[in-house]
């Protein structure tokens, strides 16, 4: 049959074949999967890349664990010394009564934080000018305490800040110096003066700073809103039931250290935090 | 002679033959080649996904730890707690920046400048600027003293304003004054006729009392002393690397809102038993 053919025909038929069985080769096998040997050598690199920061990540994952626990131990003894009393009869603040006390008992915890600021605003001998306190008044709503005052539950856990604006003192240089410094151990709560100006002609000056306070309540618990109001009363997480375990006294403990089970001590809580 | 019936495409010298054999390996040739690519390919992509395959798991490990250390910073509980205990830490040690920024400052402000004012305030979390209003007595102490506050360690830019010379200058010559007397640049030129001298020098204002200039002659405590007769009133600015920021208790609070429900559950109804003591 071939004899019939000129020779540069048979050439011409077996180099198209061949040339077929190489385009499949090529476009069929070579190049897919090439390309994908290539992407996969690149993710793969990627992820290997991704993979030698495990060192870093470890070390992150520790430096968080350290943080956590250094903030678990530094924030017990600021619970202790900065946080007012839970207790009412101690110019503190109890949050676990009906809306009624506590609009009432608002309005003393007021004045035990205006003893507390005048305490402290004379400390180091100078004569103040000083701030007054925000309070409640009868006419505001009771359901509307907890928000209002306490920032709850806008914010997760109860706490008061009060920016109090310009305090003025005057006394000597180093008086006025005690006085300013004297707020970083502000009893029962935690205060900011910046701002520190000084006037006048030594030795009597005048020093002028602004004042924040922040009072962090502890809590073991909140009311739901009284009836017949017209404002709804703050809500919050979970029902009536008890947070604690074990059905003892739900003592407020630290943050992000758990208290186990019932009948452990009352104790300071920490903003926010459950006891479980 | 011999009748050649065969047409002359047919090949009667072997060529096409030769040239089918030699197609045919050619073709061989090709199914050898496209053998080898599949295969050959095949083997890169199963090592390359065997490279997938061994990456994988120390991807995923280092993802898994580095998310279990974001978890852990961002669980509301958390969260809570290192944002309160940073906040706390840091208000109890940041009301004594200024009473100490104003110790560092203070010996290096030299004695004849007698400050009415001071100040200051952040530019950024580790510079600040100290602000001082006093008085000096003339153009020396006014350059004195920016050399004196240069003196502050760290201090990085002294600035001053304010001063208000009255120097002694020499003259240009007029009609009336010749010679070019001396005399303060505030005043008139100092006549060259002597009766015209006279009557100026008559003419020249004098204090005839105490001029209580600056609140100097109050004597009530506490009152602020001013300027005095031949000082100016001058503000100086220095730069120092200190922070002096402090913290922004409300607006660090806020940025907890949302972190999570309250912790601890609410009562259900007034007057009846309290959430969690039962």
């Amino acid at each position: 049959m071939f004899r019939a053919l000129y020779p540069r025909t048979i050439w011409l038929i077996f180099l198209s074949l061949s040339a077929i069985i190489l385009a499949l080769g090529v476009f069929k096998f070579w190049m897919p999967n090439q390309e994908e040997a290539t992407f996969n050598v690149t993710h793969a690199n990627s992820l290997f890349a991704e993979g030698d920061k495990l060192k870093v990540a470890v070390k992150k994952r520790n430096v968080a664990i350290a943080a956590i626990k250094q903030a678990e131990t530094d924030w017990l003894p600021i619970v202790a010394a900065h946080t007012p009393s839970q207790s009412t009869e101690n110019r503190g603040i109890n949050l676990n009564v009906n809306q009624y006390k506590l609009l009432l008992d608002t309005k003393r915890f007021r004045n035990s934080i205006q003893i507390a600021v005048n305490n402290q605003l004379k400390y180091g001998g100078v004569k103040v000018n000083g701030p007054l306190v925000p309070g409640v008044t009868d006419a505001d709503e009771p359901n509307s305490v907890l928000a209002s005052y306490y920032n709850f539950p806008a914010v997760p856990f109860p706490v008061v800040i009060h920016d109090l604006g310009q305090v003025t003192v005057t006394g000597t240089y180093e008086q006025i110096m005690k006085n300013v410094r004297a707020w970083d151990r502000f009893p029962n709560y935690l205060a900011v003066a910046h701002g520190l100006q000084l006037q006048g002609t030594a030795p009597n000056l005048t020093g002028t700073y602004d004042l924040t306070i922040v009072g962090y309540i502890k809590y073991d618990g909140t009311y739901g809103p009284v009836p017949g109001s017209n404002t709804a009363g703050p809500t919050g997480a979970g029902g009536g039931g008890p947070a604690g375990a074990g059905g003892g006294p739900q003592g407020p403990t630290a943050a992000g250290v758990n208290a186990g089970g019932g009948g452990a001590p009352r104790g300071p809580v920490a903003a926010g935090v459950s006891k479980g | 002679m011999k009748l050649n019936l065969l047409p002359k495409i047919v090949d009667t010298t072997g060529r096409a033959k030769r040239a089918f054999f030699g197609g045919f390996l050619v073709l061989l040739g090709s199914f050898a080649g496209a053998y080898y690519m599949a295969t050959t390919s095949a083997q890169h992509l199963a090592d390359s996904k065997a490279a997938v395959d061994k990456a994988t798991p120390l991807y995923a490990r280092a993802v898994a730890t580095a998310d279990e250390a974001d978890a852990m910073m961002t669980k509301p509980n958390i969260r809570q707690l290192v944002v309160n205990t940073s906040l706390a830490n840091t208000m109890m040690s940041t009301s004594r920046l200024y009473p100490d920024l104003y110790d560092f400052v203070k010996p290096y402000i030299p004695g004849f400048f007698r400050i009415t004012n001071l100040g200051a305030s952040p530019i950024d979390a580790s510079t600040c600027t100290v602000n001082m209003v006093g008085t000096v007595s003339n153009a020396q102490q006014y350059a004195d003293l920016m050399l004196a506050l240069l003196r502050i360690p760290g201090a990085t830019a002294v600035t001053r304003g304010g001063f208000v010379g009255d120097d002694v200058i020499v003259p240009e010559l007029t009609l009336v004054d010749q010679q070019g007397k001396p005399r303060k640049q505030s005043k008139a030129a100092i006549p060259d006729d002597a009766l015209d001298r006279l009557r100026y020098f008559e003419n020249e204002t004098s204090p005839t009392g105490y001029l209580n200039s600056g609140n100097f002659g109050v004597l009530e405590e506490g009152t602020v002393k001013g300027v005095r007769p031949g000082e100016s009133l001058i503000s100086v600015s220095v730069v120092l690397p200190r922070g002096i920021q402090t913290p922004n208790p409300r607006a660090t609070i806020q940025t907890l809102a949302g972190t999570g429900a309250p912790a601890v559950p609410v009562s259900t109804a007034p007057g009846g038993s309290q959430a969690g003591n039962n």
